[in-house]
This record gives structure tokens, C-alpha cells and sequence, in this order.
């Protein structure tokens, strides 16, 4: 209230539409970069979940019949084997389907002895896939598993390497943010060292003139952190529509994750507060060189 | 009006009479390193004195106003504001002693962003006054100094003289204990000069001590109140105590 009857000539300069422009800008690029490390994070975690909650059993046999009996034990050991929670064996139909893009036409991959395929859906949480693989090898020697090993541990060097690159962009967006934020309040308040300093030969104490200046500056930063918030939500949407239909098809997330909505609204609230206190610091400062 | 003298003043009943609004023992200033340019300054005004200071210009009489209203450190010497030493006061102290004080600066010191009107008014909102009393105070204080049309007017848009007007209207009025001012009618006729005048006095006869810098010895003489004379930023002693 005092702040707007004192008046302190951000109406109409450079700072006023200068602070807020940076802040929606800087607000939105953090945003996106917080989305794209949660979302980063959350298609890997997805990814790894899959490949954790899903086995397959390969069943190598001389004959059709052998084969037969050797599937038939090993969806024995599998059903009765703890953290399996489905397991069925996929058919032949079904594998020359999978095939087909890779080897051609499905009359000549039925020409082909293909493998007898089981799959085998786990609880992540209550199975131990090398204790069932012993098992398997134990009882049923013609069955082989395939427990992903391979594929998770690319996917969990791909996980790392997601998260510090997207965690490093974070880092470095917010570092560049913070400094842009002190640089243009700072800029904005060595512009107004006179009215600092009439202020206070009038008798303002210290911390109402850093009171005044900071609320002001807070305003006008907030205002810009919610456009920015606004605008990074509508592009998260946006792209949400786009990849959505992709979603099914490459394992990601069907909804954007949570852990991003908890994330989003402190950056607008984080970016505020780094410009108040700024402009705090600041003028601080500056009245601490007046005698 | 008593100008003291380092060494004839710290015993008794001329102690006593030393004390007042305004006392400097001994005081120097310099900017940063260089020359001094108040020296040996030892002075003091009482309440609801009337005091004018003058010299030739670069005698030191902006600098000795500067260190009255706290916009500058002494490097010599104690200066007593209020019976307070100024040199162990806390900022928020010195703020406090700042709002006892009414300054019109040489150079205006107005806020261009404002309008004459809110300039006016800005020692009142500084101090959280209730709004209503300082647009009636405001309003009545322009009217007054013959602002009243300029109300909504702001600073690069009046005149040197309009704007020492302001300037001065924003200074009397929170009715401080304390006027100081540096060539308050140098930009304003000769009319204006005499209603300025008057309303030094009627501030000076409610209670202010005033203290104003000129150049202008006739209005000095005309109104026959104490005169300070510095020279060189050496106070010059009064005829009478030069003699004694």
C-alpha cells in the first residue's frame, strides 16, 4: 500500500516491462527443463519397470512333441514359482508376427523353426529372476530365460546419463536465471539511487526503503513467474497431446508425471523470491554506502 | 545566536548555553581523501532560532548543511543533533533525526516520476500519515506557494523557480523542528521571495530553528536575524567576539 502511494518511478521504465519479460522467459525455459528431467525420468523408470515385470522363456526342442511337454513343464515351474504373476506361452501366430518386419513375408517364416516362446509376467517387487532361472535350468533343461540383463543395464546407463544431462541443463538454466535476476534488479536500482537517496534523506529507515523496493520488485517479478508458469504449462500440454498417441507404443507414461506437477510450481515461486531477495541485498547494499 | 570556540566554551554557564538543536565541536569534513573543506567548525543553534549563513561561494556552506541533515560524516569533531551525538547513533537513529528535519535542497532534489503534488506529500506517506490529511495538507501547502494549478504537474515540466516551490512546500511540511535551506530563493521572483520569507518566519515563530544558506545580503540585512559567515570552511567569528 505505502509502496504505491510513495511511488518509486518503476510505472512505465525499463524495469517494468523489462522484469517481467525475463522472468516469464526464464520461468518457462526452467520449466521445460524441469518437465524434461521428470519426464526423462519417469519414461525411463517405466522402461526399467517393464523390463523388470517381464520375462521371456525360450523352449529349444528337437521335436514338436518334445517341445510340447518341455513348454508344459516350464509354465509348471513358472506358475508355481514365487513373483510370477502370469505366465502363457506365445503363439506361434503371434511370434511370426513379431517376426515379420525383420525376416519377410509369414509363409516363409513358417518355413523356419522358430523357438517356442513363454512369457512371463512378474511382480518387480517379489521376484528374483536368477532364482527363477536356476530353477527353470534345474527342471526344465531345455527352457532358457531371458531376464533383459542386457537391456536393463543400457537402459540404466541411458537413465543415468538422461538424468545428469537433464539435471546438469536444470542446473545451468537456474544458475543463468539467478544471475539474470540479480543482474536486472540490480540494474533497475542503480537506475533509482536518487530516489533511494531522497527517500532517505526525507528520514525512510533502511528497511523501509529496502521494504518499498523489494515489494515492488516482487510484483512485478511475480507477475512475469506467473505468465511463465502459465506459458510452460500450456507447451507441456500441448506436447502431451502430440506424444500421447506415441505413448502406448514406446512404453511411456500414459499421464505427465506427478513428480513434474510438484516440481513446476516452485520454479515461478523459487524465481520470485531470488528476485525479492536481490532487490533486498541490493539495496542494502547501496543505502550501506550512504553515510 | 552563539558562535562557540573550541577551548572558551566547555565550562559552567557557557557550557550550558552551548547546548541546543544544533551543535558542532570542532567539526572538519572532507569528500574521501581529499582537501579539507570544513575545518575547526564549533557552533550552535538554539531552539526556535533563525540563523542565515553565507560566505562566498565554495566557503563550505552547502558541506556544513550536508553534515546538519546527516547526508555526509564529519572527519573531525562531535556533532550534536538534538542533544544527540550524531556519530553514535544507529541508522534507524539517524532516519529518526532525518524526519526532524526539513531540507530544501539548492539543487531541488525532486522525484521526476512524481507529480508536484505527490513530491509534496512524500515525506507524509514516508511516515505512514493518514492519506486524507496529507492531501489536505498537500493541496493547502501548493496553493500556498501558488502550485496550485501544477498540482498534477511533474518536475521536468516546471520551472526552477515552480520547482523550488515544491521543494519547498515538501520540506515544511511535516512542520519539522529543523529547517535547513541552501539558496531557498535563488530561482524565484521578488514577491515569491517575500512570501517565502513569511512563511520562514511563521515556521521559525511556531517553534522551527531555521537555518538558511544565501548569498543575498539584502534579504539578510532586511530581516536583521544572526548571520553565520564561513570563509575558506572556517567559520568567520562575529565582529564583536573578533574584537574581544
Amino acid at each position: 500500500m505505502r509502496a504505491r502511494r510513495v511511488g518509486l518511478g518503476f510505472e512505465g521504465g525499463p524495469t517494468r516491462r523489462a522484469l517481467p519479460a525475463m522472468m516469464a522467459s526464464i520461468v518457462l525455459l526452467t520449466g521445460l527443463a524441469v518437465a524434461a528431467l521428470a519426464g526423462a525420468d519417469a519414461a525411463i523408470a517405466r522402461w526399467q519397470y517393464d523390463l523388470r515385470a517381464r520375462l521371456a522363456v525360450e523352449v529349444g526342442a528337437p521335436s514338436a512333441e518334445g517341445a510340447d511337454t518341455v513348454v508344459a513343464a516350464a509354465l509348471d515351474v513358472l506358475r508355481g514359482s514365487p513373483g510370477v504373476v502370469a505366465a502363457r506361452e506365445i503363439a506361434g501366430a503371434e511370434v511370426r508376427a513379431l517376426l515379420e518386419p525383420w525376416l519377410g513375408e509369414a509363409s516363409e517364416i513358417a518355413s523356419l523353426p522358430l523357438p517356442r516362446l513363454i512369457d512371463v509376467e512378474l511382480d518387480p517387487g517379489g521376484a528374483d529372476a536368477a532364482v527363477l532361472a536356476a530353477r527353470l535350468q534345474e527342471r526344465v533343461p531345455g527352457a532358457r530365460l531371458d531376464d533383459h540383463g542386457r537391456w536393463l543395464d543400457a537402459l540404466s546407463r541411458l537413465a543415468l546419463a538422461a538424468r545428469l544431462l537433464a539435471g546438469g541443463a536444470l542446473t545451468l538454466t537456474a544458475i543463468a536465471a539467478v544471475l539474470v535476476i540479480v543482474l536486472t534488479t540490480h540494474a533497475g536500482l542503480a537506475a533509482r539511487r536518487d530516489t533511494i537517496e531522497i527517500l532517505r534523506l526525507l528520514g525512510a529507515p533502511d528497511r523501509l526503503v529496502a521494504r518499498l523496493f523489494q515489494r515492488q520488485i516482487l510484483v512485478m517479478s511475480a507477475i512475469g513467474a506467473a505468465g511463465g508458469f502459465a506459458l510452460a504449462v500450456a507447451v507441456l500440454l500441448v506436447l502431451y497431446d502430440y506424444l500421447a498417441p506415441l505413448a502406448a507404443t514406446y512404453g511411456l507414461p500414459a499421464a505427465l508425471p506427478r513428480s513434474m506437477w510438484l516440481a513446476l510450481p516452485a520454479v515461478p515461486i523459487l524465481a520470485a523470491a531470488a528476485a525479492a531477495l536481490a532487490c533486498r541485498v541490493t539495496v542494502r547494499r547501496l543505502l550501506g554506502r550512504m553515510p | 545566536m552563539t558562535v562557540c570556540h573550541r577551548g572558551t566554551w566547555r565550562w559552567g554557564a557557557e557550557w550550558q548555553r552551548c547546548r541546543g538543536v544544533v551543535r558542532f565541536e570542532g567539526v572538519g569534513m572532507r569528500y574521501g581523501a581529499g582537501p579539507e573543506i570544513l575545518r575547526d567548525i564549533t557552533v550552535r543553534f538554539e531552539p526556535g532560532s533563525f540563523h542565515f549563513l553565507t560566505g562566498p561561494s565554495g566557503a563550505g556552506k552547502t558541506s556544513l548543511l550536508k553534515l546538519m541533515y546527516l547526508a555526509e560524516r564529519a572527519s573531525a569533531g562531535t556533532i550534536h543533533l538534538f542533544d544527540r551525538d550524531v556519530g553514535t547513533m544507529s541508522r534507524d537513529e539517524r532516519a529518526a533525526v532525518r524526519r526532524q528535519i526539513g531540507v530544501i535542497f539548492r539543487d531541488f532534489r525532486l522525484l521526476d516520476h512524481l507529480t508536484a503534488f505527490d513530491n509534496v506529500v512524500l515525506p507524509l506517506r514516508i511516515f505512514g500519515e493518514n492519506e486524507e490529511r496529507a492531501r489536505t495538507f498537500g493541496s493547502e501547502l501548493l496553493r500556498w506557494v501558488g502550485l496550485a494549478e501544477d498540482l498534477d504537474t511533474r518536475p521536468p515540466a516546471l520551472s526552477d523557480g515552480q520547482k523550488q516551490r515544491v521543494a519547498i512546500a515538501r520540506a515544511v511540511i511535516t512542520r519539522p523542528r529543523l529547517l535547513l535551506a541552501d539558496e531557498p530563493t535563488g530561482n524565484v521572483d521578488a514577491k515569491q521571495g517575500i512570501r517565502l520569507t513569511h512563511l520562514f518566519q511563521e515556521l521559525n515563530r511556531i517553534g522551527t530553528t531555521v537555518v538558511l544558506a544565501t548569498h543575498d545580503e539584502a534579504w539578510i540585512e532586511r530581516t536583521g536575524h544572526p548571520v553565520l559567515r564561513l570563509n575558506a570552511g572556517r567559520l568567520v567569528p562575529p565582529p564583536a567576539q573578533a574584537e574581544a
